[in-house]
């Protein structure tokens, strides 16, 4: 497992200039374009979604049939520049495609910060007490790993989907994958634990007298970084691409809220009369993983010692 | 499109799905396409396999047990029924040779069989075996829903009051069960259905009953000698269920179970083998799938969605489309018994409020008309000078102000303190259906009124509003549909104890219409019934009805014969049509 | 190594109890009555009717109780009936399996060869052309919905280029090998994209990663040709890593097939699964978790197996 070369105390790394690891961190990753790439992207991204009101005028659910597939950059009668052309219903897909990020980026942030939550924890505890505490958390992450997820993800949405109230479905498909995303973060976090629990600097602190949670916290974790945010960029593009699935299969976001998924899903049925429909969602959701991805590769090979040479 | 279909009184719950809404249909619509009609040296040739795209499996293929329009479709092909519907919605003679001899004021209908007609397995098919149908339906161990379309049958409502004192006496269900099999017995005795011979069947009545040629003549005839000891309750788990046996111009084949069923021609049936070999019944998981599979000439037959429709009039030259108008509508329920809805000037206000030319217009392209009632404008009795609701959201705001209902601080409306919010269900699989539930939510919205859309599929939807349903939790209103039948009896659905009356709507009026409309045997006079019926709900708005959809079949050019869109669907004829073979 | 499998068979026993716990929780927290959804709704059942079904399924006993009367039935291979079409649920089971099981197999087989294959084309043409390429179709491959790339591969290649069959096993009165085939091109190939995007990594990472290790630069130092070098010694010990990812990706694999499977319309495991969901047809749906958990678990026992036929060095203990 990477080694993160990021604020160990007391380990023997020489570093030749008095950089602060955060900017040796920097360098390195501005090295990758790729990576660089994929962190504009999400940024764009992100702006867009969250301040998405800024960028359009439209209603998300303003339903006008007289413009029911109207072709991109279409005027409506009142001179609004339709961007991404309209759906079935006249909406604007481009005023759609960003607020149904808003409901993407939040399921995918979300449900990935619940799965690490319970990862990072559990995983510290397995890793840091061992034992038959971590005999007992490491099968339970063995049942977790061995489940179908996606059967189980689509049953617990099918059958509690339709008693949520309005616009619930959103935190249903936070929890259920969250609490499905949990066991790989765990394993990770324990593995490092395991290492990192009997270097110096950790006995250092335990013979100083400092507690469990303490060392857990202070001296361990912060070492553990690196791998957690290079496993969260691929646990929120992973969340992002089943919310896409889930509602692919019908289970996931309700009309007439937007999501990436239900977009494409919507549109889909109309991809040879109108492509536009279907294309700008998709396009978005996959250059919001793929950004995701390309920035989680970076981070790795950032924060990775072992790669110092390349 | 998964519907319920009113296809006769007895009103099954008929699910038709999007791809096979063939089970009923009209006169074809003007805009229909001309299909390519076949040239004079082109001769019927027999051979070749005819696949038709569905995107739901069927259920029972068993005439008596069935309530999906998929297997109803199928099961007119592997059986025969007494008399059959042309493409005039017209009944012609089928088993039976002639049209039934009425008598005693309507209480006496004999018809007489043809001789000629086999069951699939060799076996003769008698006058019993029509006297064994109608008392399997009335057997009290039946699970259908075909029985309530025939208490008019004489002693039948005696029988089935029998039933339910027997029900009410509290004893063991075994007991119970037996002293209700000797009253079906001892009934099965009387002359209310009497068999003289073999090929003559008489039918009694207690009093005229319109609907009989329907719920009778047009039932599916079953076989005695495989069926006579799994009579009741166990019918429904019988093996034959799943590999059938009938008298009609197809037989059964296999049934893969979410892939295809397979008929294969009859070579014995009474009117001469059906010139296609086999008839393949294809599921799909999505009508995008089937699209693909009929674009590329995969399939044979297959419903194309509105949307599609210039797509394949234009651009695929493999497909001939037919476009005819069907005897289904959509509409919106409410629950009556909702307080949100029990006043009829909230709903003919929600009806105001709503754009229901431009919604039909946009949404259907032309392929369908606004429906302002209960009916078809492809039968005899319809209505079309009933009340029409228009567009008026200012007069829908006004009309909610004054039945109480003001608007709130957050736009929505109140009423002592209750918010006008509710659940709109929709079925998610239609497209059009989803989108116009969009539509009326953003339209009741304009006037303060919060719909919240719920989309599930359909045999929830069925079954939250299903009215034998004890644990059902009524939906407050939903947006679904009926096809009806040849038959305009629509007891089942308006009054007060009909067996589909799932919003509990209750008229007086409606409630007296409807029964003299079933005892009344003159067509003149049965138009001008059901004709005021029509106008009765039309005011009351116990639904919001939105339009009269087209049917749009495309079908494989391949297919030959005289293949025509009608009120009976589009296979009506099928026994006729040829596969051209490949010119290789 | 018999004692090491029978070691790892035993632990996988309590893994699995844990999986139908689960499964079954899940289910059984379900709001509704079962006994509703078993029964002929049209039948106008009365609450006596409702009481006797939920006897004869047991439903009127405690959950633990029934998980284990579930469980009993479960070892002999009995699930119970289908609610939906009131079939054994073991006969369905056997009707949609061999189809998933095919599919799966040659999709791993496709999967796991062109992700080597392409691995060590990127290792051996490091931070060239061709790795780059390799690097962002992978990329893509990996973040891209499994769905979309097929409908838009069903679009291209079956209906607008007329060259593979859309949908479907086999063409009804055909089903030659020729013709089955044809048909599994595609979903094959979207099912394996997955695999060979995520696997290709791997392998290049881990055959880069040897290509610079010690053994490696002796070997070469001893004048032995790069081809050799690399198909020789240092695939061999790139491997490792991957064998043990292929135990992991099988989850993966029987969520790509439920997908795959519903839109290519194939009659497997996953269509049935998708199907039972929503029909609520829970003795299905918690007879596909536990046989799936079982091919996952045997998957990962067999993967560690394999893991140390690729590296010697491996001893089970």
């Amino acid at each position: 497992m990477a080694q993160p070369a990021l604020t160990q105390p007391g380990t023997d790394t020489v570093t030749p200039r008095i950089d602060s690891p955060w900017q040796i961190f920097w360098r390195r990753l501005w090295r990758r374009k790729p990576a660089i790439i994929g962190l504009a992207l999400l940024a764009l991204m992100i702006t867009l979604s969250m301040a998405a009101p800024v960028f359009t005028s439209f209603d998300p659910e303003k339903i006008d049939l007289n413009q029911k597939f109207a072709p991109p950059l279409s005027q409506t009668a009142s001179g609004q520049v339709m961007l991404f052309g309209g759906d079935s219903l006249g909406r604007d897909v481009f005023t759609r495609a960003i607020y149904g990020g808003q409901v993407s980026l939040k399921v995918g942030i979300l449900a990935a910060g619940l799965g690490l939550l319970i990862g990072v924890g559990i995983g510290s505890v397995a890793g840091y007490y061992g034992g038959w505490i971590d005999n007992i958390l490491m099968r339970l992450v063995d049942i977790f790993l061995s489940m179908p997820t996606v059967l189980l993800l689509i049953t617990v949405v099918a059958i509690y989907g339709p008693l949520v109230p309005k616009g619930g479905e959103v935190y249903l498909i936070v929890v259920v994958v969250g609490l499905l995303g949990w066991p790989g973060p765990a394993r990770l976090v324990r593995g490092e634990f395991l290492a990192l629990k009997e270097r110096d600097f950790v006995q250092a602190a335990r013979s100083l007298g400092s507690r469990d949670p303490r060392i857990i916290f202070r001296h361990i974790l912060p070492n553990v970084i690196g791998p957690i945010i290079v496993s969260a960029t691929l646990a929120i593009s992973g969340a992002i691409l089943t919310e896409a699935t889930l509602s692919y299969l019908g289970l996931g976001i309700q009309p007439p809220m937007p999501s990436w998924g239900n977009m494409i899903l919507d549109g889909q049925a109309y991809l040879r009369n109108a492509w536009w429909v279907t294309t700008f969602p998709g396009l978005m959701a996959c250059a919001t993983t793929l950004a995701l991805y390309s920035l989680g590769d970076g981070l790795r090979e950032a924060l990775d010692p072992r790669l110092k040479r390349q | 499109m998964k519907r319920r279909t009113l296809s006769s009184v007895a009103g099954s719950l008929l699910v038709a799905t999007v791809l096979t809404a063939c089970s009923s249909g009209s006169t074809p619509a003007p805009s229909a396409p001309a299909p390519s009609t076949p040239a004079a040296s082109e001769t019927p040739v027999q051979g070749g396999t005819y696949t038709v795209a569905s995107t739901i499996d069927a259920t029972f293929l068993n005439p008596i047990l069935n309530q999906d329009a998929v297997s109803n479709d199928l099961n007119a092909l592997i059986y025969d029924s007494l008399l059959q519907l042309n493409d005039k919605q017209e009944w012609i003679p089928w088993l039976a040779e002639a049209l039934p001899t009425i008598e005693e004021g309507g209480l006496k209908w004999t018809f007489k069989l043809r001789q000629d007609a086999k069951w699939q397995d060799g076996q003769e098919l008698t006058s019993a075996d029509v006297k064994f149908t109608f008392g399997a339906i009335l057997h009290p161990g039946y699970t259908g829903v075909r029985a309530s379309g025939l208490t008019a049958i004489k002693g039948v409502t005696d029988l089935r009051n029998g039933f339910k004192e027997t029900d009410g006496k509290g004893t063991d269900k075994e007991a119970a069960l037996k002293e209700k099999a000797a009253a079906w017995e001892a009934w099965q005795q009387t002359d209310a259905i009497e068999t003289p011979d073999k090929y003559t069947v008489i039918f009694r009545f207690d009093k005229p009953f319109a609907p009989a040629m329907s719920n009778i003549a047009g039932r599916g005839i079953i076989p005695q000698h495989l069926l006579k000891d799994q009579v009741g309750v166990a019918m429904k788990d019988a093996a034959f269920n799943r590999s059938p046996v009938g008298s009609g111009r197809f037989q059964f084949g296999e049934w893969k179970t979410n892939e295809r069923i397979v008929l294969k021609a009859n070579p014995n049936w009474w009117g001469g083998r059906p010139n296609i070999d086999e008839y393949v019944f294809r599921i799909f998981p999505d009508t995008n799938t089937a699209m693909a599979a009929l674009e590329k000439g995969e399939i044979d037959r297959a419903a194309v969605q509105v949307d599609q429709f210039d797509h394949f009039q234009n651009d695929v030259q493999l497909v001939n489309l037919y476009e005819y108008a069907t005897t289904q509508y959509r509409n919106i329920a409410f629950d009556l018994k909702n307080p949100l809805f029990a006043d009829k000037n909230v709903r003919t206000a929600l009806a105001t409020a709503l754009d229901k030319e431009n919604l039909v217009a946009k949404l259907l392209q032309g392929h369908g008309i606004t429906a302002w009632s209960h009916g078809t404008p492809t039968r005899w009795d319809f209505n079309p000078d009933v009340k029409k609701y228009a567009y008026d959201p200012e007069a829908a705001k006004k009309a909610l102000d004054a039945a109480g209902w003001t608007v709130g601080p957050d736009g929505v409306r109140v009423k002592d303190g209750q918010k006008f919010s509710f659940d709109l269900y929709f079925v998610t699989g239609n497209k059009l259906e989803a989108e116009a539930a969009q539509v009326v939510q953003a339209a009741w919205k304009e006037v303060g009124v919060e719909a919240n859309l719920k989309g599930t599929d359909q045999p929830t939807l069925l079954d939250l509003s299903d009215a034998g349903n004890p644990a059902r939790k009524q939906p407050p209103a939903y947006l679904l549909g009926w096809t009806l039948g040849s038959e305009p009896d629509s007891y089942a659905i308006w009054a007060c104890d009909g067996s589909f009356n799932d919003i509990s709507y209750c008229h007086p009026t409606v409630d007296e219409l409807e029964n003299k409309g079933r005892t009344e045997l003159d067509q003149a006079k049965r138009t001008e019934i059901y004709g005021q019926i029509q106008a009765k709900l039309a005011e009351d708005q116990p639904y919001l009805w939105l339009w009269f959809p087209n049917a749009i079949q495309g079908i494989h050019k391949r297919v030959k014969g005289p293949i025509a869109g009608t009120p009976v669907g589009i296979e009506w004829n099928i026994q006729e049509w040829w596969i051209q073979p490949d010119k290789k | 190594m018999w004692r090491y499998l029978i070691r790892r068979l035993v632990q996988a026993v309590p893994v699995l109890l844990g999986i139908t716990v689960i499964s079954f929780l899940i289910i059984n927290s379900a709001p509704g009555d079962p006994a509703l959804l078993y029964m002929d709704r049209s039948s106008n059942p009365t609450q006596e009717d409702i009481d006797r079904v939920r006897h004869e399924l047991g439903l009127d006993k405690p959950l633990p109780l029934r998980y284990l009367d579930w469980l009993g039935r479960a070892v002999r291979g009995d699930f119970g009936q289908s609610f939906a079409d009131k079939r054994p649920v073991i006969t369905k089971i056997a009707e949609a399996a061999p189809y998933s099981l095919k599919l799966a197999l040659l999709s791993i087989l496709l999967g796991y060869t062109m992700a080597v294959l392409l691995g060590v084309l990127a290792a051996v043409r490091a931070n060239t052309w061709v790795d780059h390429l390799i690097s962002s179709l992978s990329a893509l491959f990996v973040s891209a919905p499994i769905f979309w790339v097929a409908l838009m591969a069903i679009l291209l290649i079956s209906v607008k280029w007329k060259l593979l069959p859309t949908s479907g096993w086999s063409t009804y009165g055909d089903g030659s090998l020729l013709d089955v085939a044809k048909h599994l091109i595609l979903p094959t190939i979207i099912l394996a994209l997955r695999d060979i995007a995520g696997l290709s990594r791997y392998v290049r990472s881990g055959l880069l990663e040897t290509l610079n290790a010690d053994f490696v630069r002796t070997a070469r130092a001893k004048g032995l040709g790069s081809k050799v070098v690399i198909y020789k010694h240092a695939l061999r010990n790139a491997l490792i890593p991957v064998v043990t990812v292929i135990g992991l990706s099988l989850p993966a694999l029987v969520g790509g097939a439920v997908v795959t499977e519903k839109v290519f319309a194939l009659p497997g495991m996953g269509r049935l699964a998708v199907d039972a969901v929503a029909g609520r047809d829970y003795p299905t749906i918690i007879a596909i978790n536990l046989l799936l958990s079982v091919l996952v678990v045997f998957g990962n026992i067999l993967a560690d197996l394999m893991y140390s036929w690729v590296d010697p060095r491996i001893k089970f203990s």
